[in-house]
């Protein structure tokens, strides 16, 4: 594997010149790439002219690469000689394929251990010292090779003193009980040589390196792309990533140990931070970063600095506090192989309980609660089921999915030409399959809060205050319709069938003229629509005219429609045009008090009826009266305040600002609205929860604040806007034509897990 | 190589969390960072010598171009590993130290006719600190081979030829700007091309679908048809040669492709799984895993788990995107209704 060292040199260079002093390991068969390099070629390379010293040092040769810190300190070779200066230099052999950032740890190691022999040096000589073992033990292993081959052969001895053939041919003696290695030798007689072995071992197993360098100085070092290893196999973590998550890490992030609150209090040396002490006593998975500030009496930039960290030291990970609204799926890569190791701990960590089986609950995503429901009784309660949750979190085997908002612009799936894309057969298959995948979508992702209250018919007190808009809300909705991204849409759909089903049922007896037919054939609607939609939408687009409009519509449908013509024509131009109401009109009164069908205004105009031919002619290609049922019944509501139609923007404004600004504010009401495009407004206005101006205003407000982008999850929103979970849901819902979500991982959680 | 890199001026923005409000902000930083040490980028050649020892004035360089871009100072700390021990020669030695990263290839000739008996010489490329050389080293190492022909032959290296210093500018410009180079010294022709070093590609298992990445014979989805530069101008004039990661191939259908390739690539329809697509073309199946395998390496193409109906398939991060990049809708329209609304459109509209 290229994070673990291949090997490490301790090479000196001083005015008597340079040598390998030591080298861990030595013997021959942990060679490998390195069996082309001599010790002389080594410490010529690794002897660095005094330009490069106190610098990073690295040298790629073929395959590997050397990286260290050559360190030059003051020497007391002798007594009377204090200026000689020596170079030493701690480098190590890594893989060239190794990753900057595996080889920008290495060179911190090297540097580290350079400076701790530099303190022992001049507080104790250490080095020289060590330094004369090592050499005498070089000059008793050669003097014994000489006088067994009886140095008869000058060359070979040249060549034995320094080259890899010498440490062979000592290993192989070494086992009948001839001469030595020189770095065996050395190896058990220099402390310096142990430290430097404990080093490259611990290296190679856990990537934390805690060595006391002449039982004096402690050297704590972790290599993170090593050291997370140690719970998840295969996950490497570069310090470039922690970096980056924790300039991610929100207050409402949570921290989860990897490793039990205990040993890591026993672990930690005794001089180690208060803050950091404190910060585990109070630890719990279940509290978020603030929580545990405030308890730990600490700022959350230290927080987040010690959960820092504690994660480059593989001691935590970050994870979004558990709650019981937590939706967890398997993460990707996760070892779910029924013979894995991880089968048996668990066994053992939760006796009666199967780690296949409990991730069988999370194959589809699941929130906490569910589960804790379902399987509630195998898990045995919550406490339980909260410790297997982070069980599975600490082996990185779940992985939590957020729930993000996209405000659905009207633009959204239109091509520049104006025409829209939707997938039949998409359709087709929603239709059937939306039963059973939407129910069950609905049963496990959506609903870890209160139902919504209109979600479906059981509340029809609230429908029966709007009956047409329901509808309206349905025309609409078919609009937007062909954008179909995820389940949950699917969900809103079948919903909306239910919907439309009722309320179809209440205009039987509502509806004026009621010659009424299903309303809810989607298939036939959308096809309608596919066929009218260019012609009409470009025919009548700027013709504002609302009896031109009509005709043509007359002209498409059958007979029947032109019975209604005189008298429909009003209602259909009221609620083609009159219904751009609000929200539009607003910005057509900011922008011109008497709002009218002046040519000024007529770019305006366009983009706003974008929609609302659209609407008008679902209306009416609806194949059915029912329709013009709906737009008499609007009519009846909405006549009132009505005025002819020439001055219907500007009457339909007052009407609406005046709904609008009922409340203290009208200003910033405006304003926020103002985040909108005229097009957003007009679909907005056909929204019936447009009319409660709280949640308009709370739409609005979020909108403008950019939460609508798809790019922050719920519970991000709900910390920084200071709003309840359930608040949001209900917005959610209220607004779902325009609001799209869909469920994701939290890219700052993300980021350390494996698959990244 | 078949395969040709889109080149492409402007930098693409780097979509890793970056919201929308500050994406200037974002890609300006990313501009001010975006050469560091360790950032894992291709960096220009700077510089290209001839280090040699002389018999006199040991370890030196005898001819670099541009004139004195490595100081005698600093080629005099760093000697060792230009003109290293005898017994270190012909491997790709790079050293990373005072600013320059510098890759060689160190030679040594045996031959009585000099005056120590051997000859020691290195060419070598001198890149930022911060870049990556690895894909230098081959051509390093290739040329370092031919001029010992050369230098054998003639001694070309060793005479100190005028010929040397605009060979250097030659290559280095040559190198740098079209990353290819070929030069003419007397009978010897060398081809030098750098080649890009990518990461590994990953096994292809029987069950692999391989989806085209890049469009075969056809500009990108959502994309206009590359325009085909004349004949003889050269578009690419600046000097870093960058790679960008999510830049596609494009894969020219009337390129000389091997035998295989060109036999599964009509199979490669986003549905085939590997083993299907062996069964159906007749080809032995660890060709064309090895065949997929090198398409998958070159980024033409992706490797997607079987098309089942059964399959769930959830939302990414990147989702996001989706909405907010207009270009990314088009392609997604463009793609989705690939067949016969195009097919309209092109009848409806024959410009």
């Amino acid at each position: 594997m290229e994070v673990n060292p291949l090997n490490i040199f301790f090479v000196k260079s001083d005015s008597k010149g340079d040598r390998l002093l030591f080298r861990y390991p030595y013997t021959i068969e942990h060679k490998g790439q390195l069996s082309g390099f001599t010790d002389e070629m080594l410490s010529t390379l690794f002897a660095v002219k005094a330009e490069l010293c106190n610098k990073k040092f690295e040298l790629k040769v073929n395959d590997v690469r050397f990286v260290g810190h050559p360190t030059l300190l003051p020497y007391r070779a002798n007594k009377d000689d204090t200026a000689a200066m020596i170079l030493i230099n701690i480098v190590f052999a890594l893989q060239a394929s190794a990753s900057h950032s595996i080889v920008k740890c290495y060179y911190d190691l090297s540097k580290r251990l350079g400076k701790a022999l530099r303190h022992e040096e001049e507080r104790c000589s250490y080095l020289t010292e060590e330094m004369k073992i090592m050499l005498a033990a070089h000059d008793e292993v050669n003097e014994r090779n000489d006088s067994e081959i009886n140095g008869d052969n000058e060359e070979e001895e040249e060549n034995l003193r320094h080259s890899v053939s010498s440490t062979t041919y000592s290993v192989d003696n070494g086992l009948e009980g001839g001469p030595m290695s020189a770095y065996h030798l050395i190896l058990q007689r220099s402390s310096l040589a142990r430290s430097m072995k404990s080093v490259f071992e611990e290296l190679s197993s856990t990537g934390i390196v805690q060595v006391r360098v002449n039982k004096w100085v402690l050297l704590s070092f972790c290599l993170p792309h090593k050291a997370h290893q140690i719970h998840n196999r295969g996950l490497i973590i570069e310090p470039e990533t922690i970096d980056k998550c924790l300039q991610k890490l929100r207050p409402y992030h949570g921290m989860l140990l990897l490793v039990n609150p205990n040993d890591l209090l026993a672990s930690i040396p005794l001089d180690g931070s208060s803050a950091l002490l404190r910060l585990i006593k109070l630890y719990s998975p279940l509290k978020s970063l603030q929580t545990l500030a405030i308890e730990a009496d600490l700022t959350f930039k230290q927080v987040s600095q010690l959960t820092g960290h504690l994660v480059y030291w593989a001691k935590a990970t970050v994870i979004y506090p558990l709650c019981e609204g937590n939706v967890y799926v398997v993460a990707p890569g996760a070892n779910i192989h029924i013979h894995s190791p991880l089968v048996d701990e668990f066994a053992k960590e939760f006796p009666g309980l199967c780690l296949l089986q409990m991730l069988s609950e999370f194959s589809l995503p699941a929130p906490l609660w569910y589960i804790s429901r379902s399987a509630g009784g195998g898990c045995g309660g919550s406490a339980r089921l909260a410790r297997c949750v982070a069980w599975l979190l600490q082996r990185r085997l779940l992985l939590q999915l957020h729930t993000y908002v996209q405000f659905n612009s009207p633009h959204w799936g239109r091509d520049a030409d104006g025409k829209e894309y939707y997938c039949e057969k998409h359709d087709i298959y929603n239709r059937s399959c939306s039963v059973s995948f939407s129910s069950l979508n609905q049963m496990q992702l959506n609903v870890p809060e209160p139902v919504e209250p209109r979600d479906n018919t059981i509340f029809p007190d609230s429908d029966e205050d709007y009956p047409t808009e329901n509808n309206l809300n349905q025309t609409d909705f078919s609009h937007t319709r062909p954008i179909i991204i995820d389940s949950d849409r699917k969900k809103h759909e079948k919903f909306h069938e239910n919907d439309s089903a009722n309320h179809s049922f209440d205009d039987g007896i509502d509806v004026v003229d009621g010659i009424k037919t299903n309303g809810c054939d989607y298939d036939n609607q959308i096809d309608k629509q596919k066929k009218h939609g260019n012609s009409v939408d470009s025919g009548i687009s700027n013709n504002i005219n609302g009896t031109a409009g009509n005709s043509i519509e007359a002209n498409g449908n059958d007979a029947s429609h032109a019975e209604l013509s005189n008298g429909e024509t009003l209602t259909s131009d009221d609620k083609s045009k009159g219904l751009p109401s609000r929200l539009s009109d607003l910005s057509l009164k900011d922008n011109d008090n008497a709002a009218n069908n002046t040519s000024s205004d007529e770019d305006r105009f366009e983009s706003d009826q974008d929609v609302s031919p659209r609407t008008k002619t679902n209306g009416l290609t609806n194949g059915s009266e029912k329709k013009n049922g709906v737009s008499l019944n609007l009519k009846l509501q909405s006549e009132m305040s009505f005025q002819p139609p020439t001055v219907w923007g500007g009457s339909a404004s007052c009407d609406v600002t005046d709904a609008c600004r009922a409340p203290a504010e009208p200003e910033s009401t405006e304003s926020l609205l103002h985040t909108f495009t005229a097009e957003e407004r007009t679909v907005l206005s056909h929204i019936p929860a447009s009319n409660n101006t709280d949640d308009l205003l709370l739409l609005a407000q979020l909108h403008k604040k950019g939460y609508f982008r798809g790019e922050q999850h719920l519970e991000e929103i709900m910390f920084m806007e200071n709003v309840s979970r359930s608040q949001l849901m209900q917005l959610l819902d209220k607004f779902k034509d325009v609001l799209i979500t869909f469920e994701t991982e939290d890219p700052a959680v993300a980021m350390l897990y494996p698959y990244q | 190589m078949q395969v040709q890199r889109r080149s492409k001026a402007s930098t693409r923005r780097d979509f890793d969390g970056s919201l929308e409000p500050n994406l200037d902000l974002v890609s300006s930083k990313i501009m001010e960072t975006r050469y560091y040490e360790g950032c894992g980028r291709e960096g220009p050649i700077r510089c290209i010598f001839l280090g040699e020892f002389h018999p006199v004035a040991g370890p030196k360089i005898s001819c670099q171009f541009p004139e004195d871009y490595i100081s005698k100072e600093v080629f005099d700390s760093i000697s060792a590993y230009i003109i290293p021990k005898p017994q270190i020669q012909k491997c790709t030695m790079t050293i990373n130290a005072l600013g320059h990263k510098i890759v060689g290839y160190p030679i040594r000739i045996d031959n009585p006719r000099y005056e120590r008996n051997v000859y020691l010489f290195n060419i070598c490329f001198v890149c930022d600190s911060w870049s990556k050389t690895v894909q230098y080293e081959p051509v390093v190492k290739k040329l370092g081979e031919h001029l010992t022909i050369m230098e054998e032959e003639t001694g070309f290296v060793s005479s100190g030829s005028s010929k040397l210093p605009t060979l250097l500018a030659h290559l280095l410009h040559d190198l740098n700007t079209h990353r290819k180079a070929t030069l003419v010294e007397g009978d010897t022709v060398m081809h030098l091309k750098v080649l890009e070093v990518r990461k590994d590609p990953p096994p292809v298992h029987d069950y692999d679908v391989p989806v085209l990445v890049a469009s075969v014979g056809l500009p990108r989805p959502g994309r206009p048809r590359r325009p085909i530069p004349p004949e003889g101008t050269e578009t690419q004039s600046q000097e870093h040669l960058d790679v960008e990661d999510d830049e596609p191939f494009e894969v020219d259908m009337a390129a000389e492709w091997d035998l295989t390739t060109r036999q599964i690539l009509p199979y490669i329809n986003s549905y085939n799984h590997v083993s299907k697509i062996a069964a159906d073309t007749n080809v032995e199946k660890t060709l064309v895993k090895s065949c997929i395998q090198n398409l998958v390496y070159y980024g033409v193409i992706t490797l997607i788990p079987v098309l089942k109906f059964n399959n769930m398939y959830r939302a990414t991060p990147n989702l996001s995107r989706l909405f907010n990049e207009p270009e990314l809708q088009k392609s997604c329209m463009t793609f989705i209704i690939k067949g016969s609304e195009l097919k309209e459109k092109n009848e409806s509209d024959p410009s």
